[in-house]
């Protein structure tokens, strides 16, 4: 066998290990368990809806719960996966063996991926279902209006749970960046958090200073827009929700884009670990 | 500087150059995904009701949220608080501006309803009535105006929301010129329903462009459906009638319906 098979054999080994330990902790169980309550409690507001459709509302308020809960999941899971191997010093163990710094990383980030995508594809087939149910007790609701498309197109409902998957990777690529580089859990998941909300608003930071026209401070806003990424990228949901179809470009420049923001974020992920003493 | 300094500086840098590199696949995405929330909306909305409804909206519920508000608008509206109304109608369009119906519906209250309210407030003050009214009309259908070219942001091919622009140059400004002008645009839009196009040819007829609006109307009229009510085709050849015995056409140059 090469070494890089050999490599890539024991990434994926560390990364089975980080999926099953993170399954067997109880934050991926609860936070399935909320967007579940999310999305009753959805159903039983659904009379409140005045703006939209049942099943917009619907839909808006599925994509938001994921969203929200899986950004949770993305941020948690990861810091406390990587401090839970440094604190209890199991990483010293797994080192010991032939077994290289950056596939430790790497392993321990596909093992959130993993999970990451258990979760996104358990909370799509859910919010599917859901759909699928009210759309049964509307007669004729799944045609949609003559002259428009269905109301819902399943298809999409689909590639928004994997944008939604791409989304939350970029995240947790992020998180275990910081996690890599800070000497506490808690300090990884602030600034994870702290990333996500800059990520939806720094253009909005952006527009503010070029508006209040103070040319350092919108250089440093511009500055710091291009250095996070852009979780605005990822935001198909309103789109699928007003029934308007996803072209394949738009998905594939999303999956391009977060791809390579995975691929710098775990690179320099790396790095941090290279140099950290454990 | 230490070396964990020097570090996080080399991380930072190398984040700015991904970021910079990824600007060509960022660029056209952002392009694709339309138009976002801009930072005077946001700025405007955070000074109404703070923080929260931008959680709200971070964590995707705007929807919800927008219902809410909107129910809230109501309580606002059935008790002619003319202040709180039009700042609820702003807030609930800012906070998802996806729903025609809240555009549109808020339009009308700020144009219509609270126009009422501030008229009946300046008739118990004892103010000149005519001049006052139509000052006070053509303020809130100015506001209402904004409010919807605003929502023309979002929805660009929108026929409704034209439809209730030419209603509010129509009825509130009382210019017609424009209300035609609205007409016009709605009934070049995909699904307009056909009154936008009628009642382009009735504001130009009414106009004095009675040449103009004939040509119009039978331009209109073999493209309306026979079957459909709200097409009212011997309305529009009713008109053409009209319009032609005004304009004395000759009757070998009268317009001959389809069929006929």
């Amino acid at each position: 066998m090469k070494a890089r098979e050999v490599a890539i054999a024991r990434i994926w080994l560390i990364a089975g290990h980080s999926f099953r330990k993170a399954v067997r902790q109880r934050l991926p169980r609860l936070l399935l368990v909320m967007l579940g309550a999310s999305w009753a409690a959805a159903l039983v507001l659904r009379d409140f809806r005045l703006g939209s459709s049942e099943i917009r509302f619907l839909l808006d308020a599925g994509f938001g719960a994921e969203a929200m809960f899986g950004a949770i999941l993305a941020v948690v899971a990861t810091a406390q996966l990587f401090f839970g191997e440094t604190e209890r010093r199991t990483v010293l163990m797994v080192l010991a063996k032939p077994v290289r710094r950056a596939e430790f990383i790497l392993g321990q980030f596909g093992g959130v991926l993993l999970l990451l995508l258990a979760f996104c594809g358990a909370a799509t087939a859910l919010l599917s279902g859901l759909l699928w149910w009210r759309l049964g007790a509307m007669p004729g609701a799944a045609a949609g209006a003559p002259g428009a498309g269905p109301l819902v197109v399943f298809g999409d409902v689909v590639l928004c749970g994997v944008v939604q998957w791409l989304r939350l990777g970029v995240l947790a690529a992020v998180t275990l960046l910081v996690a890599c580089y800070a000497r506490s859990s808690l300090f990884a998941i602030m600034v994870g958090f702290a990333v996500l909300v800059i990520g939806h608003l720094h253009h909005l930071a952006r527009d503010f200073y070029e508006l209040a026209g103070s040319t350092w401070t919108a250089a440093g806003a511009r500055l710091l827009s291009t250095a996070l990424p852009d979780f605005q990228l990822f935001n198909v949901a309103d789109r699928v929700a007003a029934g308007e179809p996803l072209p394949g470009g738009l998905l594939v420049g999303i999956a391009c884009y977060a791809l390579a923001y995975m691929g710098v974020f775990s690179a320099l992920a790396v790095f941090c670990f290279q140099r950290r003493e454990l | 500087m230490n070396s964990r300094g020097r570090e996080a500086a080399a991380i930072f840098l190398a984040l700015v150059a991904a970021g910079a590199a990824l600007q060509p696949v960022a660029g056209p995405v952002r392009v694709a995904l339309g138009p976002t929330v801009s930072a005077g909306r946001v700025i405007r909305r955070d000074a109404l009701v703070g923080r929260s409804v931008s959680v709200a909206v971070l964590g995707g519920f705007r929807a919800l949220a927008a219902d809410l508000l909107w129910l809230e608008t109501y309580l606002a509206w059935a008790a002619g608080d003319q202040a709180a109304t039009q700042a609820l109608i702003r807030l609930v369009t800012s906070v998802d501006e996806r729903p025609e119906s809240f555009w549109l519906n808020g339009a009308r209250m700020m144009a219509y309803d609270v126009a009422q309210w501030r008229i009946a407030a300046a008739d118990r003050t004892g103010e000149p009535l005519a001049a006052v009214r139509r000052r006070i009309r053509e303020e809130q259908a100015g506001a209402a105006l904004d409010l919807l070219a605003e929502a023309q942001r979002w929805h660009p091919r929108s026929a409704a929301i034209c439809i209730e622009m030419a209603n509010l140059e129509l009825f509130g400004r009382t210019d017609l010129a424009a209300a035609a002008r609205w007409y016009r645009t709605a009934a070049e839009m995909p699904r307009a329903p056909h009154c936008a196009a009628r009642i382009y040819g009735e504001l130009l007829r009414r106009q004095g462009c009675r040449a103009e609006a004939y040509a119009w109307l039978r331009h209109l009229h073999p493209h309306l459906p026979r079957g459909d009510p709200e097409a009212m085709p011997d309305v529009v050849l009713a008109r053409i009638r009209d319009l032609e015995d005004q304009l004395a056409i000759p009757e070998a140059n009268r317009y001959a319906p389809p069929g006929d």
